[in-house]
C-alpha cells in the first residue's frame, strides 16, 4: 500500500514536472526565435536548439516517456503560437530524429558517450529531419545540398547545449539515476 | 580504504563524443562530395523558378536583372540575377530562410522558398535552348 502510494506521489510529481519542462521548453524556443542565428550567419534555419536541453535533461531524469511527450508538446504548442503548419512539420520530423538518437544512445550515456556526443548527433538528426520534410513538402530532393554546413554548425550547437544539459544534470542530482530516486 | 567508480566521470570527453564529433563532420563531407559531383553540369545554365510542380519562369543566368516573383499563396520574391549567381533579395515570407541561402551559381543548386512553395533551380540546357526563354 505505501508502494503503491509511493508510486502514485512519484507519477504525480513527474508529470507536474513534465508540465514545468515542457513551459521552460517552449519560452526558450520563443526566445530562440529572437537570435536569428541563420540570418547573421547566413545558414537557412540554423538554430541552438536550446528546447533540446529540456528534453534531453528530463529524459535522464523523468523518463522516456515523459520526455517524447514534453519534445511533443513542445513542438505542437510552439507551432501552434508561434509557427505554421510547415514549421511543426518541420519541427515533427527533427523532433522525432533527434530523439531517436537521444533513446538509442542514452543507454550509453556515461559509460561510452557523454551528453555533448548524444546532442551533437541529436542536433545532426534534427538537421537530417528538417532536410528531410522540406525535400518532401518542395519535392526537391537538391535541398540536401544545404545538408553538410547544417551537419557542421551542428558540432557547436550540439556541444554547447551538451554541456548546458550535462552541467543541469549534474547540478540536479549528480547522475541520472540519481535524479529518478530524488523525483 | 578506496572505492573505485568504473566509468563514473563527472565530466570531461569520453570515446563516444569525439566519434560523434569524427562522424557527423565526415557525413557533412560526405554529402558536400556527392552534390558537388553533380552540380558541374554542362551546356548552358538556366535559372528556373517553379512554382509548385509547374515551372513558372526561365531566366538568363548571364543577363544581370532583377525580376519579381509572386507565388499563388501571395507571397512576393525579388530575385537578383548578378554575374552569373542567383539570390534572393527580398521577400514577403515571414521566416526569410530564402533570403538566408545566399546565391547560387551552379547548376542543380537551388534556393527554396517553403513558405511561398517557390523553387529557383540553375539547370544546364542544351546550347539549342539558350534563346528559349520564358520571361515571366
Amino acid at each position: 500500500m505505501i508502494l503503491s502510494s509511493a508510486k502514485i506521489h512519484s507519477r504525480t510529481h513527474r508529470i507536474a514536472y513534465s508540465g514545468i519542462f515542457a513551459a521552460a521548453a517552449m519560452i526558450l524556443s520563443y526566445l530562440e526565435s529572437f537570435i536569428p542565428l541563420g540570418q547573421l550567419i547566413g545558414v537557412p534555419g540554423l538554430k541552438l536548439g536550446l528546447a533540446n536541453i529540456l528534453v534531453a535533461v528530463a529524459y535522464f531524469s523523468l523518463g522516456v516517456y515523459y520526455a517524447a511527450s514534453i519534445s511533443f508538446v513542445r513542438i505542437f504548442v510552439s507551432s501552434l503560437l508561434f509557427g505554421s503548419v510547415t514549421s511543426f512539420i518541420f519541427s515533427l520530423f527533427g523532433g522525432i530524429l533527434s530523439f531517436l538518437v537521444l533513446l538509442l544512445l542514452g543507454r550509453l550515456y556515461r559509460r561510452s558517450i557523454g551528453l555533448i556526443g548524444i546532442s551533437v548527433l541529436s542536433a545532426a538528426a534534427h538537421n537530417i529531419g528538417q532536410i528531410f520534410a522540406a525535400s518532401l513538402i518542395m519535392n526537391e530532393i537538391t535541398i540536401f545540398m544545404y545538408l553538410p554546413i547544417l551537419l557542421i554548425f551542428s558540432v557547436p550547437c550540439g556541444a554547447i547545449t551538451g554541456i548546458i544539459s550535462e552541467t543541469t544534470i549534474s547540478l540536479i542530482g549528480r547522475s541520472g539515476k540519481k535524479v529518478k530516486e530524488i523525483i | 580504504m578506496s572505492t573505485k567508480r568504473t566509468g563514473q566521470k563527472k565530466t570531461g570527453l569520453y570515446i563516444g563524443d569525439v566519434i560523434s564529433v569524427a562522424g557527423v563532420l565526415l557525413l557533412s563531407f560526405f554529402v558536400w562530395f556527392l552534390f558537388f559531383l553533380v552540380s558541374n553540369g554542362s551546356g548552358v545554365r538556366v535559372i528556373v523558378v517553379e512554382g509548385g510542380s509547374k515551372i513558372v519562369a526561365e531566366y538568363d543566368i548571364r543577363r544581370d536583372c532583377v525580376y519579381d516573383v509572386v507565388s499563388s499563396n501571395g507571397h512576393k520574391l525579388v530575385v537578383t540575377v548578378n554575374d552569373g549567381s542567383v539570390s534572393v533579395s527580398e521577400s514577403t515570407c515571414n521566416n526569410r530562410h530564402c533570403i538566408a541561402m545566399g546565391k547560387i551559381r551552379n547548376s542543380r543548386e537551388t534556393l527554396v522558398c517553403v513558405p511561398a512553395k517557390i523553387k529557383i533551380k540553375i539547370v544546364s540546357r542544351g546550347e539549342d535552348m539558350q534563346n528559349d526563354f520564358i520571361v515571366g
